[in-house]
């Protein structure tokens, strides 16, 4: 009884009231907020016809809205929402997404293989999950295996399974030999870092620029955009692109049944454009997607090194994201 | 005592408004000082109890002071000053916040009680009629500063000052603008209207002085009397007669209109006069009373 | 030797019939609220009720299916342990806060008007910084190279001293955001005591302390049981601080719940997750209330 409740409770919430900002034939697009919308905005929406009133961004965590789509029995309220690689395969193994209309988004044929999920996605920038380390008080890296040097005891920072340490677990376990089906060689190791080496638990990337700063960590995988940013700023730290490092797409799906298809797919088109992804890169210093894409000079860093394509790590995202709940538990109770 | 801290001072205290403990019961009220001296629970309680029964609350141990009346209030916070056999207690203003029926009960009982357990009592009131019935010894103070300090009738006959005067009682006082110093010691005071009253040698002063009388020590002779010339007679016509039942408050006015309050007892002799009547009234000269 | 012949008699202010009237007034205004309310609050945990009893069931956030395993697993050793951690730290931290918000609630509450007004303000100013920011401020203050470590490696002892990622940092954090949500109610609270009362036991010889602790305190109690349920229900439901100050080791209730709905997306796991943390929240609610005495008698 109290299932088929819940279940007319959805009913009423997601599948019977049309969302308003549908009704007035808005576009919504839904991104995470703080700065990354507001990048996002400055490269896709600002100087587009999306700049109007008549579009609205909804801000919430990427896997909130996921969360929200995949509850909204096929009335999602978003026209456009921007996920990860492991999200969209969650969104496409619960048939939530509808592929793109080729013909609109034509920059599609112009994207690089490996940011692309069929033709549901096609991400307009590469986050890349390497090692980043103190310049200072740290040698240099040339594997994620240096963070179990007995002499960083209690100085490596490891993302938190909810912060990309889902990805970076497989992206470890990968390289130790291990699949996606089997996570048990890379767990042992990161349950000895993080138990016996003390290694710190980091939640977000404000808390591992905070960590960094204050000296609490000197080695930990993150993103590279943030340390070329950090560097610039004259802070001592380095990256690498160690082999396992992780190439993760940021990009918008089209929900199925969403409201304004044909503006999500203008949209998305936008986002695969070469010139504003050139844009995005040099706000965010995150690699493009786009082949064409030509970076200013400024921004040689950001461009992928022609060695670095060889230690990305290749993943099956679809069966990331259905182990997702059964590998948090084990992680809970071996790693923490 | 001031160089000690409150809880070291031994003075017992009741409040204005009591301020028992709203959280305790009139027992625990009582107890709470006696517990603070260790005194051991079944004891206290014991001395708490006997101190109820004294201010007749020996039934209201267990209430709250909530459930309590004013007058009932008021008890519990004498019985709880009381019950530590302080020195010194110090009450402020206690009965202020009574009616005028259970003030009047009340005076009596705190006066009763205090010569059964021969307590020291300091009584601060604005009332002069509680400071005249309660007190052995008055202090009447004036902003802050003691004006004067004696028996009950020694402040209300011989006021040291104009404000001792007039707090305590009513009084008729006047400016003398000329004073005369008789061979005798006593001195003849002249008012405004050109009214002479004459001071006994034990109260006269000399200078610039006020000369007055207490209403009720005017007497009021019958109209044309003339009687034996006394040394204290003035002329008057009465100008409003207050009737108050048991007593008469007369207005009238001396030659020269100097106003006059005469009170009287309601007697069959007084009981036909009438506002414009000229009548004649005399003081004794131990009733004048002289402050410089 | 008092008679007792002058007690007042209390009259009833108003009489059955009226009171009846009230009642139905009451109803038919307050009625629609209360109806509103129960939609409102009611409903939310209708469906997490709901959602808790059914089976998870990927990439469905939930399934129709009924099923009592969200319950087992929520009530297993491990996640046992953690409830218990969250309590802990919660009644600790609730605890932390009476002690150092008493004396300041006293303060306060006593002080001229203008220094109280400076008080409350600086009181209530962290109010407007996120928990976020001052953890991050925390990191700053206990980590290797913060204050503390320095000032103890100063003092001679040997290495950084670890105080980040302890149950003490989450306690300490944890005191500091809650210390205006306890001193608040209790400044209400010792503001209506009137000094007088304060002044009577000082003349019944009792101490500084002990007119503290038998008159202020009792007094006090309806602002002291408000500030302890704030703090305590905050407390048992935080998520951002023990994530940033609490490590692998020293997370709580609202972390599981968390990473349930937002990583694992398994919803009836977090839906019983939260149950069970409301339960436990309620019993100890109740108990604490049982516990503490309304009216105090002769014995104090």
């Amino acid at each position: 009884m109290l299932s088929a409740a819940a279940a007319s409770v959805a009913l009423t919430e997601n599948g019977l009231v049309t969302p308003a900002a549908a009704q007035e034939g808005k576009f919504v697009w839904a991104a995470t907020g703080g700065a990354w919308s507001e990048q996002l905005t400055s490269s896709f929406v600002k100087g587009t016809k999306f700049a109007g009133p008549t579009t609205t961004q909804s801000a919430q965590l990427e896997s909130i809205a996921a969360s929200k789509i995949l509850s909204s029995n096929g009335r999602p309220e978003y026209s456009a929402s921007n996920h990860g690689n492991a999200e969209v395969a969650l969104l496409q193994a619960g048939s939530a997404l509808q592929p793109y209309d080729l013909s609109t988004v034509t920059n599609f044929a112009d994207i690089r293989d490996s940011a692309k999920l069929g033709t549901d996605y096609a991400a307009f920038c590469l986050l890349i999950f390497g090692l980043a380390w103190n310049t200072k008080e740290a040698k240099k890296p040339t594997s994620f295996m240096d963070m179990w040097k007995p002499e960083y005891k209690g100085r490596i920072g490891v993302p938190a399974y909810g912060y990309y340490g889902m990805y970076w677990l497989h992206a470890l376990n990968k390289i130790m030999g291990g699949t996606e089906d089997d996570v048990t060689p890379a767990l042992k190791v990161v349950s000895k870092l993080v138990r016996e080496q003390q290694a710190v638990m980091i939640e977000n990337s404000d808390h591992t620029a905070r960590l960094f700063e204050q000296g609490e960590i000197v080695m930990g995988p993150w993103w590279s955009g943030r340390i070329i940013r950090l560097k610039e700023q004259g802070q001592p730290i380095g990256f690498e692109y160690v082999p396992g490092t992780l190439a993760v797409g940021s990009g918008f799906v089209i929900p199925k049944g969403a409201p304004q298809p044909q503006l999500a797919n203008e949209f998305i088109n936008g986002t695969l454009d070469p010139q504003r992804q050139a844009a995005f890169a040099a706000l965010t210093r995150y690699p493009p997607t786009n082949k064409k894409t030509v970076l200013d000079e400024k921004y040689k860093d950001v461009a992928l090194p022609e060695s670095a394509e060889a230690n990305f790590v290749k993943l099956d995202w679809a069966k990331i994201s259905a182990t997702r709940a059964k590998n948090l538990e084990l992680w809970n109770k071996e790693v923490l | 005592m001031l160089h000690l801290p409150p809880h070291k001072r031994e003075l017992g205290i009741v409040f204005q408004n009591y301020a028992l403990f709203p959280h305790l019961d009139v027992l625990g009220n009582v107890a709470f000082g006696l517990r603070r001296r260790r005194v051991p629970v079944a004891e206290a309680n014991r001395q708490a109890k006997a101190a109820l029964e004294m201010v007749g609350l020996g039934d209201y141990g267990r209430r709250l002071p909530n459930q309590l009346s004013g007058g009932q209030q008021q008890r519990v916070a004498l019985a709880r000053a009381f019950v530590l056999r302080p020195p010194l207690l110090l009450m402020d203003e206690p009965l202020s916040s009574l009616d005028l029926k259970l003030r009047e009960q009340m005076r009596h009982e705190i006066r009763a009680l205090q010569r059964q357990l021969g307590l020291t009592l300091i009584y601060v009131t604005h009332d002069q009629d509680e400071a005249l019935a309660m007190s052995d010894r008055i202090a009447v103070l004036s902003a802050g500063q003691v004006q004067q300090i004696g028996a009950p009738r020694e402040i209300y006959e011989r006021p040291v000052n104009e404000f001792v005067a007039r707090f305590i009682g009513s009084v008729n006082l006047w400016k003398a603008d000329d004073v005369r110093v008789e061979a005798d010691g006593s001195v003849l005071a002249r008012v405004a209207g050109g009214t002479t009253m004459r001071v006994a040698r034990h109260s006269a002063k000399t200078g610039a002085i006020q000369v007055g009388v207490r209403p009720e020590r005017l007497r009021i002779l019958p109209a044309g009397s003339v009687g034996e010339a006394g040394p204290n007679q003035f002329d008057a016509e009465i100008e409003e007669i207050t009737f108050l039942g048991e007593d008469l408050q007369i207005r009238a006015r001396l030659p020269g209109a100097t106003p006059v309050q005469v009170a009287t007892k309601n007697v069959t002799d007084v009981a036909s006069l009438a506002p414009g009547q000229r009548v004649k009234l005399e003081c004794s000269v131990d009733d004048v009373i002289c402050i410089s | 030797m008092m008679s007792s012949a002058s007690v007042e008699q209390r009259i009833p202010a108003s009489s059955a019939r009226q009171e009846r009237r009230a009642g139905l007034n009451l109803a038919l205004i307050a009625g629609p609220y209360g109806l509103f309310l129960l939609a409102i609050l009611g409903a939310p945990v209708f469906i997490l009720v709901a959602i808790s009893f059914s089976k998870h069931a990927p990439p469905a956030m939930w399934s129709s299916i009924l099923s009592l395993e969200n319950y087992q697993r929520a009530t297993e050793p491990f996640y046992l342990e953690m409830f218990v951690r969250t309590l802990r730290i919660a009644i600790l931290s609730t605890v932390a806060s009476v002690i150092v918000g008493y004396p300041l609630a006293y303060f306060l509450a006593r002080s001229p008007r203008n220094v109280a007004t400076i008080g409350m303000f600086l009181l209530v100013t962290p109010l407007m910084v996120s928990t976020v920011i001052r953890s991050f401020g925390w990191i700053i203050i206990l980590g290797r190279n913060g204050l503390i470590s320095q000032a103890a490696q100063a003092l001679g002892f040997e290495g950084p001293v670890r105080l980040l990622y302890t149950e003490f940092a989450v306690t300490l954090a944890l005191t500091q955001i809650f210390l205006p949500l306890m001193v608040l109610p209790l400044v209400a609270a010792i503001e209506r005591i009137p000094v007088r009362v304060e002044e009577a036991a000082a003349s019944l010889g009792s101490s500084p302390l002990s007119v503290f602790l038998q008159v202020i305190v009792p007094l006090s109690r309806a602002g002291l049981v408000s500030g302890c349920l704030l703090c305590f229900t905050t407390g048992i439901s935080v998520v951002v601080t023990p994530a940033l100050l609490g490590g692998r080791s020293v997370r709580m209730a609202g972390n599981f719940v968390y990473e349930q709905v937002v990583t694992a997306f398994d919803w009836p796991l977090a839906a019983s997750l939260a149950n069970v943390l409301a339960i436990l929240a309620l019993l100890s609610t109740a108990a604490a209330l049982g516990l503490s005495p309304k009216t105090s008698s002769g014995r104090s």
